[in-house]
């Protein structure tokens, strides 16, 4: 059984987006996909900000669209605390933002959507307790070990309250199918970055490069691109932490060198079986303690003691 | 005609290898004919599909001394190797029209080109065979009239204590070949009605009778395939056909060299289409356009076997060693789950793993090869079972 209390509360989040990304994607394997099979389809997740129709910022974690129905879903996965200020802001979302943003609809004129909140089984009590003094309507979900439920409100499409409650296996959400997000803790981003590293060195078949951070982070975000530049600086600054972390930390010096955000990657005889699992068994070794020194750090918080009585 | 003797012809052209085909194979006959068996001299046409995603100028095979020409034919190559301290040379004929899937054709031994052909797929980088997991080879059994079948299994990556067959290697000819290969396939269901007996003699039988379906992995098939539909049968050009999961195509017999070109040329397009369809249509992609989503979706294989120690299976597969050449680090890690972010060592690409106690399902990146998972479908059909099955397509089946 994955245990939430062993994560730190941004993988939290990511993991609460791949269950419900899950839930919309064609085969996700032992995992159920109703969203799927109702007809709705990715359309946006994890997007940077964007405007409601008072002109203020909202950054919904997914998107899912239904073009036959004319409808969408926007959901907000909440690892931690909730905001009314952002609760507010969803509220003055209008049909007319979601056709500037792009949404997928048949008829932009009918397009309905509802907004919808999505918790993990750790904070649901706390956020329908909170949800229950504001004013909004928004159908709140949780994330539970054995099924998906809807804890309050209904969505205005009654197609959708049908298929609550899903039975899931907690274990089984898809995790891969977002392997890595903008606010991933450090031993998530150095999985990526290890994998990252030897991908490029195959690629380049050359058992020694030099790569800029930045070329590192398109790789693990092919969708860098479409990332906005206030997000783009956060993720930059988090992988060049995390790198500077790396090269200090004396566990990897013979295969990373990093100054000035350019990583000098080398692994000797790289084709070699031994020097791969040479250089596999140190990087699972400095992730573990990484992993290791963040749940710690976790646990040590005030904050992550709260959380972790829910 | 003898090796030597082909060694001697100038080949320029497709059309003078076909007749160099050609003539080997009636000759093969010919001498089969008249003495009523093959002769061990006499070298059969084999031919072998290999993915490629690097120019054949640049073939460099460890151990070995390559040259490549180039012939009149911009697109056909040959290769003459020879073994580092022997001085024996062989020679290939590769087909590269197609630059991913190469067709290489020999006449030399398989005893001589296996080694090379083998060495070129799975310890050069950017090269690999073209995998037919069971279901896909099974596929050949209706083009003609069945003659063998091959069941090749090695165990790998099952626990010490459960492992009951640890290799089998067994080749049954004749019609009724297949029946038997059924008849393995049904042993489970013969051992869930014989438990219902409640006779504890039977059990451990019927045990090392589960053990040997989950071992017996169809790994060749021969099949007699005719070229036309003349009504007298005596009379109709055919092709004895061997297949091999790895992408062997030994010509054995016949009269037929068209057909055996047809059945490669066949084979190449309907394997790459799928391998094409995995890349375009279930790796994991994220759009351009705006806005921002996700295509496609994760595969996954069910096994009829449980595994009894993750930790160990999962350490086998991302061993960096062969037969999986899969490097990964271990994400996250419980009694009953593993999630793996790992890299292709067959060609650099970026693949993930969750391994559960009875399923794994696997994600393929944008931009990683679709052979990634037809390999790793059929490495779990020969080491740890046979009766894997992959899921994930929505209207029939990927392999």
């Amino acid at each position: 059984m994955v245990n939430y209390s062993e994560k730190v509360p941004e993988e939290k989040h990511r993991i609460l987006i791949c269950a419900i990304l899950g839930l919309s994607i064609k085969n996700p394997g032992r995992y159920p996909n109703p969203f799927f099979d109702k007809g709705y389809r990715i359309n946006v997740f994890e997007w940077d900000a964007v405007t409601n129709s008072k002109g203020e910022m909202v950054a919904p974690d997914i998107i899912l669209a239904n073009e036959d129905r004319n409808n969408s879903i926007i959901f907000d996965c909440k690892s931690g605390k909730s905001d009314k200020d952002q609760a507010e802001r969803y509220d003055s979302v209008e049909k007319e933002d979601l056709v500037d943003w792009g949404i997928s609809t048949k008829n932009p004129r009918e397009l309905t959507h509802d907004i919808s909140f999505v918790s993990s089984f750790e904070n649901g009590g706390k956020i329908r307790n909170t949800f229950n003094q504001w004013p909004y309507d928004f159908p709140v979900i949780q994330v539970g070990r054995s099924n998906i439920e809807k804890l309050m409100n209904d969505f205005k499409n009654e197609g959708i309250n049908d298929i609550f409650p899903i039975d899931i296996d907690f274990k089984n959400i898809p995790k891969y199918i977002y392997p890595v997000g903008k606010k991933s803790p450090e031993h998530i981003i150095m999985d990526e970055i290890m994998r990252t590293l030897l991908h490029k060195m195959y690629k380049n078949e050359k058992s020694i490069f030099k790569i800029k951070i930045e070329e590192i982070i398109k790789d693990v975000f092919p969708y860098w691109d479409k990332i906005g530049l206030s997000t783009k600086e956060k993720i930059l600054d988090n992988f060049d932490r995390v790198m500077n972390m790396a090269a200090d930390s004396g566990l990897l010096e013979e295969y990373i060198d990093y100054e000035d955000k350019v990583t000098v990657f080398k692994i000797p005889n790289y084709q070699n079986t031994r020097s791969l699992q040479s250089f596999q068994s140190k990087s699972m070794k400095y992730i573990r303690k990484l992993r290791k020194d963040y749940v710690q750090k976790r646990l040590d918080a005030d904050e992550w003691g709260s959380v972790e009585h829910h | 005609m003898s090796e030597k003797d082909i060694d001697k012809k100038e080949i320029n052209n497709r059309r003078e290898f076909f007749k160099l085909l050609e003539q080997n194979i009636m000759d093969t006959y010919e001498r089969e004919k008249e003495y009523q068996y093959l002769i061990k001299d006499l070298n059969m046409v084999k031919s072998y599909l290999v993915e490629s995603h690097d120019s054949i100028k640049r073939l460099d095979i460890e151990g070995y001394d390559v040259n490549v020409e180039e012939t009149n034919d911009s697109t056909f190559f040959i290769v003459k190797f020879r073994k580092n301290g022997f001085e024996n040379i062989k020679r290939l004929y590769v087909d590269t029209m197609d630059e991913r899937f190469w067709t290489i054709h020999t006449v030399a031994k398989s005893g001589s080109v296996d080694p090379f052909i083998n060495k070129l797929a799975k310890k050069t980088l950017k090269k690999d065979h073209v995998w037919f997991p069971v279901q896909y080879l099974e596929r050949f059994k209706k083009m003609g009239e069945s003659r063998s079948i091959t069941l090749k299994y090695s165990e790998i990556l099952g626990d010490e204590e459960e492992e009951l067959i640890s290799d089998l290697s067994m080749k049954l000819w004749g019609g009724a070949s297949s029946d038997v290969y059924s008849l393995i396939n049904q042993l489970p269901e013969l051992k869930s009605l014989l438990e219902k007996t409640d006779d504890t003699k039977w059990i451990d039988i019927l045990n090392v009778c589960e053990s040997l379906s989950h071992s017996s992995p169809l790994s060749g098939i021969g099949v007699k395939i005719f070229a036309d539909e003349h009504e007298n049968i005596e009379e109709r050009n055919f092709i004895l056909e061997e297949v091999n999961y790895n992408g062997k195509f030994t010509a054995r017999g016949g009269n037929s060299i068209s057909e055996h070109l047809y059945l490669l040329r066949k084979t190449k397009e309907q394997y790459s289409d799928v391998i094409q369809f995995i890349e375009d249509e279930i790796s994991i992609q994220f759009k351009k356009s705006s806005p921002l989503g996700i295509t496609g979706h994760p595969l996954t294989i069910i096994l009829t076997r449980p595994i009894q120690d993750l930790g160990k299976f999962t350490g086998e597969v991302i061993s960096c060693k062969e037969p999986f050449r899969i490097w990964g680090l271990t994400r996250d890690r419980s009694e009953d789950y593993v999630g793996i972010t790992g890299v292709d060592l067959h060609n650099g690409d970026k693949i993930n793993l969750e391994v559960y106690e009875d399923w794994i399902r696997l994600y393929l990146p944008k931009g990683g090869c679709g052979n990634t998972i037809a390999r790793f479908y059929s490495l779990i059909q020969h080491n740890y079972d046979s009766n894997a099955v992959l899921e994930g397509v929505e209207h029939g089946q990927l392999f």
